[in-house]
């Protein structure tokens, strides 16, 4: 006995599957890929984070601080921006100290969002230093280097 | 009803083979770019070092999982204190190896992380990996900065210092680099391990100074200098 012809679904409706099955095929892989941690990380923000656009608006005093190996800083790094890396540590935090005054907002940035040395930089201020304003540039030195490309 | 053979038994029956197959073709198409050639058994390794530990040691391991060789090129820690070599730089396909990576504490102490980024001539940007440090705490000093506001009044203000670990180690003196501050260790009960360092400004004008917290491990005779600030806005 010959099927019905409507069991036979349309050319389109057949392509519109494979196009599905496709696309949760490449889903798939980028959740359970290695590599596509660090995407998923650079699309979030921290609570103490602070993007480029807010730190501009900013009225207060800033205090910039780079939290790249030294040698990075020394190559480049944001206007009036101090050094202040684990590495240097106990050289670099009297003048970070002397520079800052009450009311100054502390902004720590490292190469990009996967870095995590701000974040402990920063961590380190609040609690040892107890210096009560102290955020992460969101994005780091890349997003600074991204605004200011043309 | 029968229990279909196999997932493809779902799709409808005039979905051709040769379809399917460009369905898979466009699928790892579009996962493409997330594959590396290296493959990590893990980005993240966590060291811990003791109160007389000066090195620690761990390693990253991976495995060329792509169908090319692998040239490592470069290996940048994020910190002087780490140094970190590969076995072998050139990997071909299937091959393990992997980075060992030494610690240097030098004088500090609590968590940190260093960063480690590895080039390789697989991929444009440098895989990403984690060297988490925790070094036992000798002497606990909080907070590390003090300061008298313009128009405060230039009272004396204690800063606590505790000593952690181990048992045969001792708190020997606590200086001021500026001869207008005074600092003095005073005892806040008879063990010899929790003080409080009593910092007196000069009376007057915005200065500051940088005071030093000497400690002694005890059989290692290794000497740990802490550095706090005081100062006067």
């Amino acid at each position: 006995m010959k099927p019905p012809v409507a069991a036979f679904p349309p050319l389109w409706r057949s392509w519109l599957l494979l196009a599905a099955l496709a696309t949760v095929l490449a889903a798939a892989a980028s959740i359970v890929h290695p590599a596509a941690r660090q995407l998923r990380i650079s699309a979030g923000r921290q609570p103490d984070e602070i993007t480029l656009t807010e730190a501009r608006a900013f009225r207060g005093p800033l205090l910039w601080l780079d939290a790249r190996p030294t040698t990075a800083f020394a190559q480049d790094h944001l206007p009036e921006a101090l050094p202040l890396n684990e590495d240097q540590w106990n050289v670099q935090i009297e003048a970070v100290l002397l520079r800052w005054q009450p009311g100054t907002r502390v902004i720590v940035y490292c190469d990009d969002t996967a870095c995590g040395a701000s974040r402990h930089v920063a961590e380190r201020l609040r609690h040892d230093y107890r210096l009560d304003d102290v955020r992460v540039l969101h994005g780091g030195w890349a997003a600074w280097r991204k605004a200011l490309a043309p | 009803m029968p229990i279909p053979p196999s997932a493809f038994s779902l799709l409808p029956a005039s979905v051709p083979v040769r379809s399917m197959g460009l369905a898979l073709l466009l699928g790892s198409t579009l996962a493409a770019p997330l594959t590396a050639a290296l493959r990590w058994n893990s980005t993240e390794v966590s060291l811990h070092l003791n109160a007389g530990e000066e090195i620690g040691r761990a390693a990253f391991a991976f495995v060329n999982d792509g169908d090319a060789a692998v040239d490592i090129t470069s290996v940048v820690p994020g910190c002087g204190c780490t140094a970190a070599l590969p076995t072998k730089t050139h990997l071909a396909p299937g091959e393990k190896g992997e980075i060992p990576v030494e610690f240097h504490r030098g004088n500090r102490e609590g968590t940190f992380h260093v960063s480690i980024s590895v080039y390789t001539s697989a991929d444009d940007s440098p895989a990403a990996l984690a060297l988490n440090v925790e070094i036992a705490t000798l002497v606990k000093i909080e907070p590390r900065f003090i300061y008298w506001k313009a128009g405060e009044s230039r009272e004396a203000r204690s800063v606590r210092v505790e000593l952690l670990s181990p048992q045969s180690a001792k708190i020997l003196d606590a200086v001021c680099g500026n001869p207008l501050f005074t600092a003095r260790l005073a005892p806040v009960d008879h063990s010899d391990r929790l003080f409080d360092l009593v910092v007196t400004p000069p009376p007057d004008g915005a200065t500051f100074s940088s005071i030093t917290v000497r400690a002694q491990m005890g059989g290692a005779q290794t000497e740990r200098i802490y550095t706090l600030l005081a100062r006067t806005l």
